[in-house]
């Protein structure tokens, strides 16, 4: 797991080492351990270094081929390189040394690009093909690890993050306003397109791969993997125990995530996922880990009592974090996450997070965590509901307890007023329903008196930004809870989770590796039947049931959830820092994005007690932060 | 039939619903002011009464328009819905919710997919309300109970160390 970056002069001057030097320094952070430059006529492709695999000097890059055709600069992990080496090696290829870098070059070298269907990992790497003068780009299936470009007349770039492209081209540092609606709008960061936070920095696509020609100066993009329920089901379920199928790409997707010369830690939240990959690696292959926890003084962010289950369960040895004690105000490390992330911090959350690696990364360069689960097998309350409706249309009368217990139930996300209006009437009749739905408006009605009527963006904000289409990844299933895991998968969720993660992470230097994104997993869980991922009132089901003997009794009869939780709302309240993020959030107005008259309803109903706004005010405070940092003043008119 | 079609949803979509289900059937269709203006010119709209609600969206001003309907009986409401979720219906449910209707609850999405409800009338309403709430309380207050078994399982568990 590294940085990379580079560049090529479309007018073919000759690429600048310093100027290359000066991208790759800006992602530094990424790759401590080494730093590599190459410049050739006018192609650039430098490199930082986080040594995981092979660490010795023979693992540098840019990594040219034994044959000096072809040079690499890579980011990422192919976590099935033996058994790729192993294949290659019998084709007759020869390997000079221990990395997975070296697999992708001959990989290319044997397969073309149908290499890319035969990795499973995650990456984005360059590889220069000096014989046919062309690129190589690529970038994994889920966009776990990034890939930035910058397409302008005269130059083309690339980097794992936009800092670096920054770094050489200053006068790229221009917000893109379409992802600050967005992000005012809905919370939605990046990642659900192309876009970045930069106006002209765009991300290179997930499961695509890229041919840059510098004969013709031309990027053409096509895709290497596209989801395919119908096929997925015919390789990963047809005559298959599902169940069976699911422990066994588990344990080896755990497995060949444990491949490192350096030690592996994990990071246990104490939920589903991330207790079942502890066990794995402890009851499956035999791994005793470090497991880094976050926990609260405050018992209702606190999962410690979970943590402490697996651990005993385990035999692990535990880290335990406390994000809240506070060592750097909150302002600065607001700031401190925008500059990782190149934009606004996604959520008040990141900050537990940032904290959680802050530590790891000062213990273990490699940390195993459960993302993917819940959007894969329907951890979320959106999924729940998309199966109470299943359960509704079908269930007769009598079974409207279990569908009723579903929707009471305390540890549930799911709440009564969430459900649409045709599933409440059919589940608790009309006249129920429509009192309940009385109650919950005049609740509203009470809650949004503060600031009705009042405009959510200034009039000139409103009229620069059309309407923006909502995304989408098309039909590709009639099962609307296998449709809700595939949007989930490719925009709502993973996306941005990952661009989170690796913001986070990266900025410590650590690597995270998802076992639950392993695409043999994804092809399984978007073809399994919805019933295996919630039934009754179990969600998640399958890890459950197939992960049996990795977790506790406790953690696996668990059905809350909380992520990452941090106290915002009271933050803004109690803090010592209440005053300096109150000018931050008042001068937010200044931008002319949002009406003053807005932004202080919203803060007096807050800071009152009538609403808790805690969510729009956080994003007006980090967006007011990254953009100080812009070439932007405020919008005209 | 007699119907009564209510639609929080665009002009097309109401155009798309009404020519399905327009044969046969007498039909009073109540929309916004905006929609209305468009349905009423055109041609789709054959027999059917339109009943136009003043304001951009359902409830947004007084439903004096919707009187004269309360002594009509119709046998079912056809609820027309702007996305392809059955979601939004809230203010279309409040505004019918004086109406007398047959018990059939239509919900028509902007893909043209239809979910019947059928809804009791009369005692069976009333019944119906009963055992519902009935079966609510019953759900929330065996709940902690349920947490409690569940609790001393889970403690029982961890005492053997599983």
């Amino acid at each position: 797991m590294c940085g990379i970056a580079g560049f090529i002069n479309k007018n073919g001057e000759d690429a600048d080492v310093q100027k290359l030097k000066r991208m790759t320094d800006a992602v530094a952070h990424r790759g401590p351990d080494a730093e590599g430059q190459l410049c050739e006529g006018n192609v650039a492709l430098g490199h930082r270094r986080l040594s995981i695999i092979d660490l010795s000097e023979d693992g540098r890059q840019p990594m040219e081929s034994t044959d000096g055709r072809f040079v690499i600069t890579f980011n990422g992990e192919i976590y099935n390189y033996k058994e790729l080496k192993e294949e290659l090696s019998a084709c007759g290829a020869v390997f000079a040394n221990d990395t997975d870098t070296e697999v992708i070059i001959e990989a290319y070298r044997r397969w073309g690009v149908d290499c890319l269907e035969r990795f499973n990992g995650m990456w984005a790497f360059v590889m220069f093909d000096r014989s046919q003068q062309e690129l190589f780009i690529s970038r994994d299936r889920f966009a776990v690890k990034p890939l930035y470009i910058l397409d302008r007349k005269d130059l083309f770039m690339f980097a794992s993050e936009p800092k670096a492209i920054i770094a050489a081209e200053s006068e790229e540092n221009i917000p893109d306003l379409v992802q600050v609606y967005r992000f005012l709008k809905s919370g939605i960061p990046e990642d659900i397109d192309e876009r970045s936070w930069y106006e002209n920095i765009k991300q290179f696509p997930a499961a695509f791969y890229g041919i840059y020609s510098l004969k013709t100066n031309s990027l053409q993009v096509n895709p290497y993997w596209q989801p395919d329920v119908e096929q997925f089901k015919k390789k990963w379920i047809d005559g298959r125990d599902p169940i069976a199928t699911f422990k066994e790409l588990f344990d080896d997707a755990v497995k060949i995530r444990l491949r490192a010369d350096v030690e592996v830690g994990t990071c246990l939240s104490g939920g589903l996922d991330s207790s079942a990959i502890v066990g794995c690696c402890k009851k499956r292959h035999g791994v005793t880990m470090r497991t880094f926890s976050s926990c609260y003084e405050d018992k209702s962010c606190d999962e410690k009592d979970f943590i402490d289950s697996v651990n005993r369960f385990t035999g692990s040895k535990p880290v335990p974090i406390f994000p809240d004690e506070k060592l750097v105000p909150f302002v600065e490390a607001f700031q401190e996450i925008n500059k990782n992330h190149d934009g606004p911090a996604g959520g008040a959350s990141l900050y537990s997070q940032y904290r959680v690696f802050e530590r790891v990364g000062q213990q273990v360069k490699v940390v195993l965590d459960g993302q993917g689960a819940d959007e894969l097998f329907c951890g979320y309350g959106g999924a729940l509901k998309l199966a109470l409706r299943r359960q509704a249309k079908t269930a007769s009368r009598a079974s409207m307890v279990k569908i009723l217990q579903n929707v009471i139930s305390e540890n549930s996300f799911l709440d009564i007023s969430q459900l649409s209006t045709e599933l409440g009437i059919r589940v608790l009749g009309i006249d129920f329903y429509t009192d309940w739905v009385r109650r919950v408006k005049k609740e509203k009605a009470e809650r949004n008196a503060q600031w009705r009527g009042r405009l959510p963006f200034t009039k000139s904000f409103s009229a620069l930004i059309q309407d923006q289409p909502t995304l989408s990844v098309g039909r590709q299933s009639d099962d609307e809870i296998t449709q809700w895991c595939l949007n989930s998968l490719l925009i709502t969720f993973i996306p941005h989770l990952c661009h989170n993660e690796d913001g986070n992470s990266m900025n410590f230097s650590v690597e995270v590796r998802m076992p639950f994104l392993d695409y043999r997993i994804v092809e399984f869980a978007l073809a399994l039947d919805s019933s295996y991922k919630v039934k009754g009132i179990w969600q998640k089901w399958i890890v459950r049931k197939a992960l049996r003997e990795y977790l506790p009794v406790k953690v696996r009869r668990r059905r809350s959830k909380m992520g990452y939780p941090a106290p915002f709302f009271r933050w803004l309240k109690e803090s010592e820092e209440k005053d300096e993020f109150r000018e931050i959030i008042f001068s937010f107005a200044e931008r002319n994005m949002v009406p003053l008259e807005t932004i202080e309803a919203r803060y007096t109903a807050h800071m009152s007690g009538k609403a808790n706004t805690e969510l729009i005010l956080f994003r007006y405070l980090v967006l007011e932060l990254w953009l100080r940092t812009c070439n932007f003043d405020k919008i005209p008119g | 039939m007699k119907l009564l079609i209510c639609a929080q949803a665009q002009a097309e979509i109401v155009l798309k619903c009404l020519r399905e289900f327009q044969q046969g059937n007498d039909i009073t269709v109540v929309v916004p002011s905006d929609v209305g203006r468009v349905l009423k010119e055109s041609e789709d709209i054959g027999s059917a009464e339109l009943i136009r609600l003043k304001g951009k969206r359902f409830c947004d001003d007084s439903i004096a328009e919707l009187e004269p309907l309360k002594n009509e009986q119709f046998d079912a409401a056809v609820m027309v819905s702007e996305g392809p979720a059955f979601v939004g219906f809230d203010k279309v449910i409040e505004t019918i919710d004086g109406l007398r209707f047959n018990g059939t609850l239509i919900f028509y999405n902007s893909i043209g997919h239809r979910e019947v409800i059928y809804v009791p009338n009369g005692v069976g309403r009333i019944l119906e309300r009963c055992a519902v709430r009935l079966l609510y309380g019953f759900c929330s207050m065996i709940r902690p109970i349920e947490l409690f078994v569940e609790r001393i399982y889970i403690q029982c568990a961890e005492l053997l160390g599983l």
